[in-house]
């Protein structure tokens, strides 16, 4: 009973073995779950870290708060301008990523299917729509047409970077070859870490977006010195 | 080609254990190696994650078997790739030992 619970939190991809091992080293009840406890966390993050591309979460996360952005300036653009209207609409975006990242990880590679990237992005915003109805997070006319516009292009770029575990694997290849973070991720990351910065700084209140920014600025120039 | 300190220790656990390599048996071995300090078998899962992706060892799954709740075991091999990076390693930790040893004149002893 209770490694079937166990099991429920392994991703698919080492259930088998890591539900194994946990059984052969411990014959006790309390003593399965302690061990459980402290494995399965660690097993997770490491499914997550193989089935995540850095780049293509990227470009997701970068079409899907454009999707927002648009859908705001377009409907409503009054929402941008106040103080933490830029921040509001990465909420959605967030949620629907992290659900991303959770599906890549609990994909079974043993299982193909052509419907996968479509089933993910729906089930991301079917949760999108769950935080929304428990707790408004835009306006409905906003929500609906981002994430209509945003589902559209996650499914394009699905079809067109598949999850990790839908991806022909070449014999003796390493894994992280197949990813497109080999390509071009110095770049991606410094812009996405930028605009993470410029989205924080734009939600403090004014009085403190200078000292912020003068902060940041200072952090990042220390951080590329030392690094030198 | 670069292993960390507990890169080097799993994949000389897997070396060590030629065709009984799997999770409970390196991490047992990995303990031992690592004495005084405690390992988890999530940390040891982690590193073998990251040692394949890198392409310094293979991974297959075994038959099931009774003791493990009819659950197969999934056996780890290093790959040429990982052998030269190990054998790197050893070479590096070899020379640091030998310049310790020689400064502080542990050797003559």
């Amino acid at each position: 009973m209770i490694e079937k619970l166990v099991g429920i939190f392994i991703p698919p991809a080492c259930r088998e073995e890591v539900l194994g091992d946990l059984r052969e080293r411990n014959d006790d009840f309390q003593l399965f779950l302690y061990d459980a406890l402290r494995t399965v966390p660690l097993v997770i993050v490491s499914r997550i870290r193989r089935t995540t591309d850095s780049v293509v979460l990227l470009m997701e996360g970068f079409c899907c708060y454009v999707s927002y952005l648009t859908a705001a300036w377009v409907l409503s653009r009054p929402i941008i301008a106040k103080q933490e209207g830029l921040l509001r609409l990465a909420i959605p975006c967030a949620i629907a990523l992290v659900v991303l990242m959770l599906a890549d990880a609990y994909a079974n590679p043993r299982k193909k299917s052509l419907l996968r990237p479509v089933l993910a992005v729906a089930l991301a915003f079917a949760a999108v729509f769950a935080v929304h109805l428990a707790r408004p997070l835009l306006p409905g006319v906003i929500m609906a047409v981002g994430s209509g516009m945003s589902m559209l292009f996650l499914v394009v770029l699905r079809m067109l970077f598949p999850p990790m575990a839908d991806r022909p694997q070449q014999a003796q290849g390493p894994a992280f070859w197949q990813k497109q973070e080999i390509v071009a991720a110095g770049v991606l990351k410094v812009t996405a870490a930028l605009a993470g910065i410029l989205l924080i700084v734009l939600s403090v209140p004014d009085r403190l977006q200078g000292p912020l920014l003068g902060m940041l600025i200072a952090g990042g120039a220390i951080y590329w010195i030392t690094r030198r | 080609m670069n292993v960390g300190q507990f890169e080097q220790l799993v994949l000389t656990a897997i070396l060590s254990l030629r065709d009984d390599a799997y999770g409970v048996s390196i991490h047992s071995k990995v303990a031992d190696l690592a004495k005084p300090k405690t390992v988890s078998l999530g940390a040891v899962y982690v590193t073998l994650d990251r040692l394949e992706d890198k392409g310094y060892l293979a991974s297959w799954l075994a038959d099931p078997t009774p003791e493990r709740g009819g659950r197969a075991k999934r056996f780890y091999r290093l790959e040429a790739l990982g052998e030269r990076a190990l054998r790197e390693s050893a070479v590096t930790a070899k020379r640091v030992w030998q310049e310790v040893g020689r400064v502080r004149g542990w050797l003559k002893s």
